[in-house]
């Protein structure tokens, strides 16, 4: 309209900053549509309440550690990774490959616990060792079946709102070297 | 550093990418066919719009003194003022909101969409597009272009306060894709194509 004013409200909130970090400039592009929540099958299992921020889902576990990578440290890991966001972006943010980035930043700030430090480094012992993972998993079945309550105790945090699954006889491994012909 | 806004944008300087690399040239984006009034039309009419083809300004008002809307009727366009009130000067929007049929001007068409570019110029009210019940659109039937690159590439430099590109009535199907005409702004769009 002729002789009207416009003013522009410029608001920061991490902005400039997560730009100076080549990793998650990327980030900057999101138009809030909501996609990667939509399709996030921890978001549709857990809810936006879960992410403890303003901007939930998957986007949101990229942008909240710019803003305070303490209070945030548990975001990134929150993902199974499947890259479902990503792929529906439609600005093409590469969003599950930011939470892969998002865990080595916060590991290297020293942002991760022990706890969980010393857990994926048993994981990724255990992973890494065929015969290790094999053993492992003839233990826990045999350990669920025959003294439950080693695992069925509330030191088990999986066990304190849901039941434990029945263990198999064998595994999909053992079943297939019987089975083949 | 004075102020807040010095200081946002001295970090965003200081934060430029590095290895930003020009961005390439596309060019424009060829025609795919060369007949644009079929192809504005039966998009036009895919997407839930009417088209009247009309010689004159007195054909549009044979045509809506035969096919009546039973309600106030607006425009923008002198040469319809023996049909429709003038849009009232930009005071009050309210003064517009039991408009049954508000006609105003195109400028240009664009054929792949069926897309109407219209400026606060055209209809001198912001909200006399999408305040009425009914839509009309005068265009010159040889203002058409074939796509909305070539549209962009139009409005290059291209004074106006308020721009839109209109396609067809309103529609909304974001509720359980249940389609809804006219929910935020007109339910029917019907577009003049008039010869020169």
């Amino acid at each position: 309209m002729q002789g009207a004013q416009l003013h522009i409200v410029l608001v920061d909130n991490g902005r400039s900053q997560q730009l100076g970090r080549a990793a998650f400039r990327n980030s900057l592009k999101c138009i809030r549509c909501g996609a990667c929540m939509n399709t996030c099958p921890v978001y549709r299992r857990s809810g936006g309440h879960s992410y403890h921020n303003a901007v939930a889902g998957p986007i949101g576990a990229i942008l909240a550690p710019n803003l305070d990578m303490s209070k945030y440290s548990d975001l990134p890991f929150a993902s199974t990774l499947c890259g479902s966001c990503s792929n529906v972006c439609p600005v093409k943010i590469n969003i599950h490959e930011q939470l892969y980035e998002w865990r080595q930043e916060l590991t290297r700030q020293g942002k991760v616990d022990f706890g969980k430090k010393m857990a994926l480094k048993v994981m990724s012992s255990v992973l890494s060792n065929p015969g290790v993972y094999r053993s492992m998993g003839k233990m826990g079945r045999w350990a669920l079946r025959n003294i439950p309550g080693m695992v069925n105790n509330s030191m088990n945090p999986w066990f304190k709102q849901r039941e434990m699954p029945e263990a198999p006889q064998e595994s999909f491994r053992e079943w297939y070297l019987k089975n083949r012909k | 550093m004075s102020n807040s806004r010095d200081q946002i944008l001295a970090k965003v300087r200081a934060n430029q990418p590095q290895d930003e690399r020009p961005l390439p040239d596309l060019g424009l984006f060829p025609a795919r066919t060369t007949e644009l009034l079929d192809q504005f039309m039966t998009i036009l009419t895919l997407i839930g719009g009417k088209v009247q083809r009309v010689s004159n300004y007195a054909a549009i008002e044979t045509h809506l003194r035969e096919h009546p809307y039973p309600g106030r009727m607006v425009t923008s366009i002198p040469a319809l003022f023996s049909i429709a009130e003038p849009i009232p000067a930009p005071s009050d929007p309210h003064a517009l909101a039991n408009v049954e049929l508000a006609i105003i001007s195109g400028e240009f068409g664009v054929a792949e969409n069926g897309a109407i570019w219209v400026t606060e110029a055209n209809f001198g009210q912001r909200v006399a597009p999408f305040i009425c019940q009914h839509l009309a659109v005068v265009l010159p039937v040889d203002q058409l272009c074939p796509n909305m690159h070539q549209a962009y590439q139009r409005l290059q430099g291209k004074d106006y306060g308020f721009g839109v590109f209109i396609a067809g009535p309103s529609k909304t199907a974001d509720i359980e894709q249940s389609l809804v005409l006219g929910a935020h702004g007109a339910r029917t769009m019907t577009a003049f194509l008039m010869d020169n």
